[in-house]
């Protein structure tokens, strides 16, 4: 039935009711009437006044007949818009993570249950061209591996061949960075391509992140020893959390490397870990050009280049903190840039603290 | 020294087949999984090299064909799909090693080298080249006779160059070996690094020994 026809139904029943609910009382107003002219005769009867009686027949009737139909309607109408509800609970939902999942059907075939159909037909039109997205840059970084390893390779036997004169060496070579720069960020993408696909496998162990700190200090302060920069680790406690060692590395190290990378000459870099409200949080602080607070969230966007028109020139692929970002999320964290109130740039990293069994 | 190739991108192939001849190695190619297989078995290769992707018989496949037939013949594994899982795969069939593409043919040739050389002979526990000596066992770098004071980080790249015997070797190999890193760190910490060694190891003594061989990596040799 459709929704139509079953409002019009429900609103009919409760018409037929509140006209019967007046109806019996009009009777038994009537009927009373007569029963007085009956022993009374009309001398009685006359007593009752008609304005009196319609104010009954309105008070007894009437009302319960009004309040059955605002309840009665009130009812009708939730139960009518309750699809309407759950839809827009199951819409708001939605993002790109979650196509997959069907929203729930009536199967009653009316107006709701089909648009709720329309809507599933869209979900999953629009999850198919995601996941092509998605597939097409896993394929392609993969098809790009096997004519970068000939280009590779055809150039080092260029290099290594006594033949190849001296002025050509230097482009060889030259070539030969190129390749590796390319080969480099499709790896990244591959990396991104596979996390987007859930085909990324993080391993869970113990992993003692004050320790990786550490490292990462050591790391950061080689790196940044050529601009001037000075890194310090303002406060180090130990925190223990479950999670990837590698790719935990692999997130610390792209955040220090944006940090070198976005900062002035001279300048300088603060790296701190700390526990807080069962989070390890980590926090690095560089005293870089700070981003318009718009533009802040998009670092983590790929090929996300900062304001371009006056942008300095920064080498890398703008895949880094994508990358980072993706970890964090595996983990089950949260990333987010922001300034301090001193105007320099922060990036603060939340992973949630290994609980313990014994403590 | 046989390699058989197993791979069915023909200019894969070639390339392989005539960087293998250059450095001397004796080379035989298959173009898929089962004659790649068959070939094994006949015996008389030195090592494997395997495309995973391969038509009739996939590259894992083989080298558990191979390998539950009691052949112990090296094997290192090539692959597009790259990354960590592909490698457990692979070293979980039997291989012993395992490159992800794109590589780099000097980075071939140090895997091969390192698989011959385990299946032949023990490192000596003194590594020497020139006036400059690294004890394996003592963790300790002299040159001229002087000790040089390195840090954790610094031993170990010295260690890997010197392994390597005057071959060039790639950014992304003492990346895994040094930093044990999976991953392309996209900075120049072994830049930074190699330049901190050389003025330890270069600054106050000749000849320069590290080399930095451009588009390609880093050597310690003698310059030829």
């Amino acid at each position: 039935m459709t929704l139509r026809r079953r409002i019009l139904l429900y609103y009919s029943i409760t018409l037929s009711l509140s006209l019967v609910i007046v109806g019996f009382w009009s009777w038994f107003e009537f009927h009373e009437q007569r029963n007085v002219a009956l022993h009374g005769g009309v001398e009685a009867a006359m007593k009752h006044d008609p304005l009196l009686e319609t104010f009954e027949i309105i008070l007894f009737g009437g009302l319960p007949a009004i309040l059955l139909g605002i309840i009665g309607g009130g009812l009708l109408m939730r139960r009518a818009l309750r699809p309407i509800e759950d839809l827009t609970v199951v819409l708001e939902k939605t993002d790109a993570s979650n196509l997959a999942e069907p929203v729930s059907r009536s199967g009653n075939g009316d107006e709701l249950d089909r648009m709720a159909a329309v809507f599933n037909g869209m979900k999953q039109r629009l999850g198919v061209s995601f996941t092509q997205a998605r597939e097409f840059t896993l394929h392609a970084s993969h098809e790009l591996k096997t004519p970068l390893t000939i280009m590779h390779g055809t150039l080092e036997q260029m290099l290594g061949d006594a033949d190849t004169p001296t002025a050509h060496r230097d482009r060889v070579a030259s070539m030969l960075e190129e390749v590796q720069r390319l080969s480099s960020i499709v790896g990244q993408l591959a990396f991104l391509a596979k996390a987007d696909a859930g085909l990324l496998t993080f391993a869970h162990e113990t992993v003692a992140l004050d320790e990786l700190v550490r490292d990462l200090t050591e790391e950061a302060t080689m790196l940044a020893a050529n601009a001037n920069i000075i890194v310090t680790l303002s406060h180090c406690e130990p925190i223990k959390v479950s999670g990837d060692r590698m790719r935990l590395r692999q997130l610390l190290l792209n955040l220090a490397d944006n940090a070198v990378k976005h900062n002035q000459p001279s300048g300088s870099i603060t790296l701190s870990l700390r526990s807080q409200d069962q989070h390890a949080v980590f926090q690095i602080t560089n005293t870089g050009p700070v981003l318009a607070p718009e533009l802040r969230a998009r670092v983590f966007e790929r090929f996300f280049r900062g304001d371009v028109a006056h942008g300095t020139v920064v080498e890398g692929s703008g895949l880094g903190l994508s990358i980072a970002e993706s970890i964090t999320q595996a983990h089950g964290g949260s990333i987010v840039m922001d300034a301090t109130s001193d105007g320099y740039t922060r990036i603060t990293l939340r992973l949630p603290l290994l609980m313990s069994a014994s403590s | 020294m046989h390699i058989l190739i197993v791979e069915d991108d023909r200019k894969t192939a070639a390339l392989l087949s005539t960087t293998l001849k250059q450095e001397g190695f004796e080379v035989s190619c298959a173009t898929n999984g089962e004659a790649g297989l068959k070939e094994a078995l006949k015996g008389g290769c030195d090592a494997l090299l395997v495309d995973i992707m391969l038509p009739k018989l996939d590259g894992l496949s083989l080298v558990r064909a191979l390998r539950t037939q009691g052949h112990t013949t090296p094997v290192i594994m090539l692959s597009a799909r790259g990354e960590v899982e592909q490698r457990v795969e692979g070293l979980d069939a039997g291989a012993d090693d395992y490159l992800p593409k794109p590589f780099a043919m000097s980075e071939l040739l140090a895997r091969l080298r390192s698989l011959v050389r385990r299946n032949t002979q023990l490192k000596p526990p003194v590594l020497t080249l020139a006036d400059l000596t690294f004890d394996t066992i003592k963790r300790e770098a002299r040159r001229a006779g002087k000790r040089i004071d390195l840090s954790s980080r610094e031993t170990l790249l010295l260690e890997c160059l010197m392994r390597a015997e005057s071959a060039v070797v790639s950014r992304r190999d003492i990346i895994s070996t040094v930093w044990e890193y999976d991953f392309d760190p996209g900075t120049n910490l072994v830049d930074v690094y190699v330049r901190r060694l050389r003025e330890k190891i270069d600054r106050d003594h000749s000849p320069a020994l590290i080399q930095t061989v451009r588009g390609l990596g880093y050597a310690l040799r003698l310059q030829s």
